[in-house]
């Protein structure tokens, strides 16, 4: 492994791979994905990540994030 | 005349009718629906989506936050306790709301609900402060056992979800109606036209909830329309008590001053 990959861990998001920055934060993964919407949730390994601390919590190699958003229902 | 108001979990509200948001043509024509239903309490749903695709969901968002209706969350398609707790979280932090719709089915076939999941979530659920709206089976014991847990709201389904087979155990939803006086209940699922929840409202059911039944008419507001008079017009009958059944024809028309021999013909 190259030295500049020791900086990027795989982590899972919405169920595909994805390599990130070590360290890289909720807040930081949001601004690199370009997610846009107004309404969404964002939860690690089953967990809801509260938005107070999308600044400071840091994902993990080979954690699981996902963004769920409204969708109708009945 | 409309029919009284009514209180869910403290919330007041005048429409009986809680609809969904699923399966309609078009945006267009389910914010048509949605306002000719009046309904004041919508149900949505949450799934994980790409960034790209998000756009979407925004879009759907803003019509739903446009209403301004009361949101109900569902966790359809979950089918263990597990896996409905953690949506109910998400939905949660998500609609900003402690109402959850629980779902939590145990037939993929007939879509019906497992009541043991059903029981084991909803103890997690309240104990968390979720108020929780369990969609159930119509068995008596299911729902005394849901009410002790803390339910103030029960939704017996009336038949497998999207079928419109109506009420199809009316003796089991009756049943539900006089076991239970003090609980709130709606029929969820099954209905299919709006004699079917007239029949339900004339029961003495609180409120009903559908979808597809008006997603899936030629005219979707027009039929929404139809669910609205029909559901108050239930309600207003149940309100006012619905006479007696008997088993001997009895006159109408007043047999005062009537010859002797036409009175007891």
């Amino acid at each position: 492994m190259s030295e500049m990959n020791k900086q990027q861990i795989d982590i899972v998001f919405n169920g595909e791979g994805l390599v990130v920055e070590k360290g890289i934060t909720v807040m930081d993964l949001l601004h690199l994905l370009e997610v846009v919407t107004r309404r969404f949730v964002v939860v690690i390994n089953d967990q809801v990540v509260p938005k107070s601390a999308y600044m400071t919590t840091q994902l993990a190699l080979g954690d699981h994030c996902d963004i769920m958003s409204p969708i109708s229902g009945g | 005349m409309q029919a009284s108001s009514w209180k869910v979990y403290g919330t007041e509200l005048d429409s009986r009718l809680f609809i969904g948001t699923a399966l309609y043509p078009s945006p267009r024509v389910m914010m048509e629906a949605i306002h000719a239903s009046k309904s004041e309490v919508i149900t949505v749903s949450l799934r994980r989506q790409t960034p790209s695709k998000s756009v979407s969901g925004d879009k759907f968002w803003k019509l739903i936050e446009s209403l301004g209706c009361h949101l109900l969350p569902n966790t359809a398609g979950c089918y263990s306790a597990p896996e409905a707790i953690k949506t109910a979280r998400m939905a949660r932090e998500l609609f900003d709301t402690d109402w959850i719709k629980l779902e939590v089915l145990g037939d993929s076939y007939n879509l019906q609900p497992d009541p043991f999941a059903l029981v084991e979530a909803t103890k997690i659920l309240i104990n968390e402060g979720f108020k929780v709206f369990p969609y159930c089976t119509d068995d008596l014991v299911l729902c005394q056992k849901l009410a002790d847990l803390g339910c103030e709201v029960l939704m017996p389904w009336g038949a497998p979800i999207g079928t419109g087979q109506g009420l199809i155990n009316p003796y089991a939803l009756e049943t539900l109606r006089k076991r239970l006086p003090d609980l709130t209940l709606l029929v969820d699922a099954g209905i299919g036209k709006p004699s079917d929840a007239v029949q339900a409202m004339e029961l003495g059911f609180d409120g009903i909830l559908l979808n597809t039944a008006v997603a899936e008419a030629l005219e979707p507001a027009k039929m929404a329309d139809a669910f609205a008079q029909a559901i108050n017009a239930g309600r207003l009958a149940y309100e006012a008590g619905v006479m007696p059944k008997r088993d001997n024809a009895k006159s109408s028309t007043p047999t005062l001053e009537q010859p002797i021999w036409q009175q007891y013909v």
